[in-house]
This record gives structure tokens, C-alpha cells and sequence, in this order.
């Protein structure tokens, strides 16, 4: 039985990891924002080429014979031309102007594990370095309240959630992985929602995709724990106390 | 959302495109379906912007308009009925030879192969994290209908994905025929 869960759970992470792989064509950003602006020109469902049509139609194209296709084809391809440089001007002006514009709202909980996943999933291997032979920066220290196997190794991580931190890599029972990340909730951009974060591990943590994921903080610390595998996996990694919800 | 549309929708279009892409190739199996479909993801989320209150949910909202415009992409056609799908239990082998060895184009294949009742539970359970209980309320459906399609949809892709690894490990001999799903449609 134990087995048959640890193989489905493999199945579902190779699956979900498997389900991402899709190659993103090039240019897709820009054509959908072509898209998108030029239906606020003309307000429609149609794509791109229906409303080049109407305004050919409407610019009296449509009734000259012999030419109005050619005509046609010219005018959606200006058409075309001018709403992909609005596209691109549009795109440059919000990436300039939304920083000053735009304040960052906090994030929730779970999105705050949505945000944390996805920079684990990004983010490239890297050999930390062994904690029993180098001591990790004393903002970020190693918490009394995750389990350690003596194998952990520790290395900084920059821009998660808009901060520089440190990642502790484990090693648990049975060779299961894990990942404690570690920033400073006092720097950064990005402002998480007060107390939505537990000031304690909790005890059931967060189950995606064949993960399992908790955050809590302590002091101005902020602490979230990724491991490979299920609720009982993530339990292994933390020390049983009074703290425990 | 901020309060110029225009904006909104860029910032939209620029951090979502790429993950509703992935959503929609994974509906359709075809590169120039997916596009389409996306840009009428997006072009329906234009119309609907006002409608998203948290700019948080983005994601999950832009998904859900994806599912229903592929839906009535899909309506035309004709369905084919969940109960029609017989699947061998049996034949479904215990274990991956290797869970990192899965061909994301296999994956498709299998993909393809399921009705799209099965398709929809199982890419919410993989791309939005749905549990069973999100996706029954998501859907309509008994929670129940939602443990067993999601549970034969997983057994048809282990089987799938299963014996295409199989072959690939065996290059000797030719691709033994898949006996363990029947499909049948009409």
C-alpha cells in the first residue's frame, strides 16, 4: 500500500511537470495583445482580420471589382502593421509606466505558496553549501522547528518574493527532499497580508502536484517549506512540539 | 485591477499568456488550436475584466473562461459519453519505469484520446491544483463523478504512458498494441 502511494505520487509529479513542458510560440505576447487592442478599437468578438475586413468595407473597398481584394489585403496588412506597433508601444509604455503606477497589493496565503512553487520550479540546481562545515548568514539561521538529517546544505536565493534570502536543502528519512526557503519579510516589493501567515509550522501543509507546502513566519522572518511528497512526508520534517497546530 | 483597461489587460496578457497557452495546447493537442483558443480566452477576458475583483485570481480566472471557450469550441461536435469508456484496471501497471521519463508529446497523445469529461477533471487536478471537492463545485458535478473520472483519466494515461515507455526502453522489437484502454466513441 505504501508503495502504491509513493508510485502515484511520482506519477503526479512527472505528470504536472510533463503537462508544463509545452514550448511557447514566438511572438504569442505580441499578437495577442494586437488582438486585444484592436478590439478596443472596434468593439467585437472578431480577431484581427474580420475587423481589417470592416474597415475595408467600410472605406468603400468592397465595390470595386477587380482591385478590392488587392486593396483589401493592403489595408489589413497596414491594418496589421499599425495595430502590432500600438501593441508594442502599448507594451513598453505599461512595463515603464506600471511600476510607478501600480501598487502591489499583499498577497494571501495561498498565494504566497502559488509564488513560492513557482520560483521552485524555476529555479536552476545549485550546490549549497554543507551547514555542519559553513555557517549560513545569521539573518537567515536554520530553525529550531524543521527536522535536519545533518545532510542539509544551505545558498542564497535572490528575488524571491522580491527579496534575497537563503534556501536550506534537505535530505529526510528515506532520502525524501525538501526545500526551506528563508527571507527577510521587512525588504521587498511585494507586501504580504497581515496575519496570513500561522507564527508556527502547521501541522498539514499545502498538497499540490506531488508537493506539499507550508509557510509561517517567525519574527520578521518568513519560512516556507517545500517537500517532495505528501502530508505524511511533510510531517517527517518537522520536529513534533507544543507549537504544532 | 488597475483602473485603466488597457493597462490591465497588457500586464494580463504579458504574465498570463504563456501559462494559458500551456492550458489551452493541453485542450486542444495543436499548436494553431491552442492560439486560437487562447486569443479567444483573452478576448472573452476583455469583455468580462470587470468582472475579476481580485487580481490574485487572475490565473484561475483566465482558466476557467479557457475551459468554457473551449467548451463551446467543442459543442458542435459530437460528444462522446463517459460511460462509454472501458479501462482495463488490470492492465495498468503498478509502477513508472521512470517518473521523469515522460514525453510530454505522449503525453499529449494520451491526452487526446481522452473525452473531454475525462480531459477537463484531470488538467484542473494538474494545471490549477483543483482538488476533488474544487473541481465538483467548479463543474457542477458529484464529487463522487469527479474521484472516478479523474481516477480512470490517470489510469489511462499510466497505461499510455506506461508502455510507450516500455517500447522506447525495448528498441529491439516493434510497438506492441495497447489493449488495456478501449475507446469507443459514437
Amino acid at each position: 500500500m505504501k508503495v502504491e502511494t509513493m508510485n502515484d505520487e511520482q506519477f503526479d509529479r512527472a505528470v504536472g511537470r510533463a503537462m508544463e513542458q509545452v514550448p511557447i510560440p514566438l511572438g504569442l505576447a505580441e499578437r495577442l495583445l494586437a488582438t486585444v487592442n484592436s478590439a478596443n478599437i472596434v468593439p467585437s468578438a472578431d480577431g484581427p482580420l474580420a475587423e481589417g475586413n470592416k474597415l475595408a468595407e467600410g472605406s468603400g473597398l468592397a465595390g470595386e471589382n477587380r482591385l478590392a481584394g488587392e486593396r483589401g489585403r493592403v489595408v489589413r496588412r497596414r491594418w496589421l502593421v499599425s495595430a502590432s506597433m500600438a501593441a508594442v508601444a502599448a507594451l513598453a509604455a505599461s512595463v515603464v509606466v506600471y511600476p510607478f503606477l501600480a501598487v502591489p497589493s499583499p498577497m494571501g496565503y495561498d498565494t504566497l505558496i502559488n509564488f513560492v512553487g513557482d520560483f521552485h520550479d524555476r529555479e536552476p540546481a545549485a550546490e549549497g553549501k554543507p551547514l555542519t562545515e559553513v555557517s549560513p548568514p545569521a539573518a537567515y539561521p536554520f530553525p529550531s522547528s524543521v527536522v535536519t538529517n545533518g545532510l542539509t546544505r544551505w545558498r542564497p536565493v535572490r528575488k524571491l518574493l522580491g527579496r534575497t534570502g537563503v534556501a536550506y536543502d534537505l535530505t529526510g528519512a528515506r532520502g525524501r527532499r525538501a526545500t526551506l526557503y528563508v527571507v527577510d519579510l521587512t525588504s521587498g516589493s511585494r507586501p504580504i497580508a497581515d496575519n496570513c501567515v500561522p507564527t508556527s509550522p502547521h501541522n498539514n501543509g499545502t498538497f499540490t502536484v506531488g508537493r506539499t507546502m507550508g509557510a509561517w513566519t517567525d519574527g520578521t522572518l518568513l519560512y516556507v517549506l517545500v517537500v517532495e511528497g505528501d502530508e505524511g512526508v511533510y510531517r517527517s520534517f518537522l520536529r513534533r512540539q507544543n507549537g504544532l497546530a | 485591477m488597475a483602473e485603466d483597461p488597457a493597462l490591465d489587460m497588457a500586464l494580463l496578457v504579458d504574465e498570463q499568456h504563456a501559462a494559458v497557452y500551456r492550458y489551452a495546447y493541453r485542450l486542444t493537442g495543436a499548436v494553431c488550436d491552442a492560439e486560437d483558443l487562447t486569443q479567444q480566452a483573452f478576448l472573452a477576458a476583455q469583455r468580462k475584466l470587470g468582472q475579476l475583483r481580485d487580481p490574485r485570481r487572475a490565473r484561475g480566472w483566465l482558466f476557467a473562461i479557457l475551459r468554457n471557450c473551449y467548451l463551446k469550441t467543442r459543442r458542435k461536435r459530437v460528444p462522446l459519453s463517459a460511460t462509454k469508456v472501458d479501462l482495463d484496471m488490470d492492465g495498468i501497471p503498478e509502477k513508472l519505469p521512470d517518473e521523469l521519463a515522460i514525453d510530454p508529446e505522449r503525453l499529449q497523445e494520451a491526452l487526446d484520446e481522452l473525452p473531454d469529461e475525462f480531459k477537463m477533471v484531470i488538467l484542473m487536478f494538474y494545471f490549477e491544483s483543483c482538488s476533488y471537492r474544487e473541481i465538483a463545485d467548479k463543474l457542477s458535478l458529484p464529487p463522487g463523478t469527479v474521484m472516478s473520472r479523474l481516477s480512470r483519466a490517470k489510469g489511462h494515461l499510466r497505461a499510455r504512458l506506461s508502455h510507450a515507455m516500455s517500447d522506447e526502453a525495448s528498441s529491439q522489437s516493434p510497438p506492441a498494441p495497447i489493449q488495456s484502454l478501449k475507446l469507443r466513441r459514437g
